[in-house]
């Protein structure tokens, strides 16, 4: 009788020992998940503010654009300075959607068209992450930009113009291996941002999807990286495209340097070698695009 | 043994003047004979090392010219620190004016001596002929140039 009791008792508190443990090792996992795809979407570097070694994440980068001086805000769990007061379905909207808690459209120097592919999970489990990450009190900064570029009502144009709400969706027939390059490439490490030319609105030209561009981020030559051969990257293999974005180098041994080198050390150096073919299978699958990007003769 | 000169002279003729051809193709003047000089020579730099990294990576078998690619960058090494006289670092040049403050003196020559170390290496394993010898020692002399690339060399930009 003690027996089949302290049999059951012991059982009982086995599974009740489970049951408390099973929840806990979930959360870490999306955490951990969460902090993987925040290295693939590459906030850290724009949510930094690298040059006076400020807090990760805590906002107040300058991003020049032809707009005007845009500074990214803090986007650490702070309730007063930060996004610590926004439950799911706010982060949802401002990271899928482009729209703040109090209704108010981001401007688009916010990848929110890339990021608006990604699934709400992953999209959630980055919002786990970064709840986990030290409270910074930095007020955000005003941006520079002048009127009427800096009227927010105008983005609700921009957006019905140029902002395609829809989730990823692979090339039909894409491999999985393909399709899963293209989801980490739309969604997350968002390359089109600065590798697609954009219109005089600023919108990203489809037409020629990442295939670079003499206007990019700071005045940098961004190059293009579609398979062609004269003016792409057509004559590099997959094993030089992933290899470039492990460790910065070219295939003739030069490195690169400037954004790409930031974007290498802060995200893409840090996938997996697995997740990095997969770009690159896909940046083999995209259509090639002569488009010949070079500083202009003086 | 006629013939075998001849064909010898052909290759290496050839091959100079693929390098040379390589090296000429982009054509933008800094405005500087020196920094424009500096920058041919960096192209042949690395044009020498993408022919030798083609078999590294097992995309071209392996062939004795490439002694001579491997030499071209020992070469280029040896003179690296001929290629940044004073006034050379202008506005259009990639050049950092750092290179000539001399607070950084020691750091920009020891680049230059990690480069010809490196270069050496790169000699002997590419006359080993062995494809993993190449490519760690290609390896080694891509991170001797990123190194100093990475303090010294502007980005690209407009």
């Amino acid at each position: 009788m003690k027996t089949g009791l302290s049999a059951f008792s012991s059982a009982a508190g086995l599974f009740l020992g489970f049951a408390v443990l099973l929840p806990v090792a979930q959360a870490e996992t999306i955490v951990e998940k969460g902090a993987y795809l925040t290295v693939a979407g590459g906030c850290l570097g724009c949510h930094t503010n690298t040059s006076e070694g400020s807090q990760p994440f805590a906002g107040g980068r300058a991003l020049k654009t032809p707009f005007g001086v845009f500074y990214s805000p803090n986007i650490t769990p702070d309730p007063e300075n930060g996004i610590g007061r926004w439950n799911d379905s706010e982060f949802l909207a401002a990271l899928k959607k482009g729209v703040s808690p109090s209704g108010h459209p981001y401007f688009p120097v916010f990848p929110y068209p890339s990021y608006t592919k990604m699934t709400d999970k992953d999209a959630l489990a980055i919002k786990a992450y970064l709840f986990t990450l030290p409270k910074a009190s930095i007020q955000d900064k005003p941006h520079e930009v002048s009127a009427p570029l800096s009227w927010r009502w105008l983005q609700w144009g921009w957006r019905a113009l140029f902002f395609d709400d829809e989730p990823y969706s692979p090339a039909p027939n894409a491999s999985e291996k393909v399709a899963r390059g293209g989801y980490l490439v739309e969604a997350l490490t968002h390359c089109g941002e600065c590798h697609t030319p954009r219109n005089s609105l600023g919108a990203p030209d489809k037409e020629l999807y990442l295939a670079g561009t003499i206007d990019g981020p700071d005045r940098e030559i961004v190059p293009n990286i579609t398979p062609d051969d004269g003016t792409g990257i057509g004559d590099w293999s997959e094993a030089d495209i992933a290899g470039l974005m492990k460790s910065g180098m070219l295939p003739d041994f030069d490195n690169v340097q400037g954004s790409m080198a930031e974007v290498i050390d802060h995200s893409l150096s840090k996938l997996t070698d697995d997740d990095l073919a997969a770009i690159a299978a896909y940046l083999k699958s995209i259509p090639a695009i002569k488009n010949t990007v070079a500083k202009p003769k003086s | 043994m006629k013939k075998k000169i001849v064909t010898k002279a052909l290759v290496a003729l050839l091959g100079g003047a693929i390098l040379i051809t390589a090296a000429s193709a982009h054509s933008e003047s800094t405005g500087n004979a020196e920094a424009d000089h500096r920058i041919a020579e960096m192209k042949k730099l690395g044009a020498n090392m993408g022919a030798i990294a083609k078999v590294a990576k097992g995309e071209m078998a392996y062939d004795a010219k490439l002694n001579d690619n491997a030499r071209a960058i020992a070469a280029i090494a040896g003179n690296m620190g001929k290629l940044f006289p004073e006034g050379s670092g202008v506005e259009s040049s990639r050049a950092k004016p750092e290179i000539w403050d001399p607070k950084n003196k020691e750091k920009f020559e020891m680049n230059i001596l990690n480069l010809q170390k490196a270069s050496i290496n790169l000699v002997v394993a590419v006359e080993s002929g062995q494809q993993s010898e190449i490519g760690a020692a290609l390896k080694e002399a891509g991170g001797a140039c990123g190194a100093c690339h990475k303090q010294f060399r502007k980005p690209k930009k407009k």
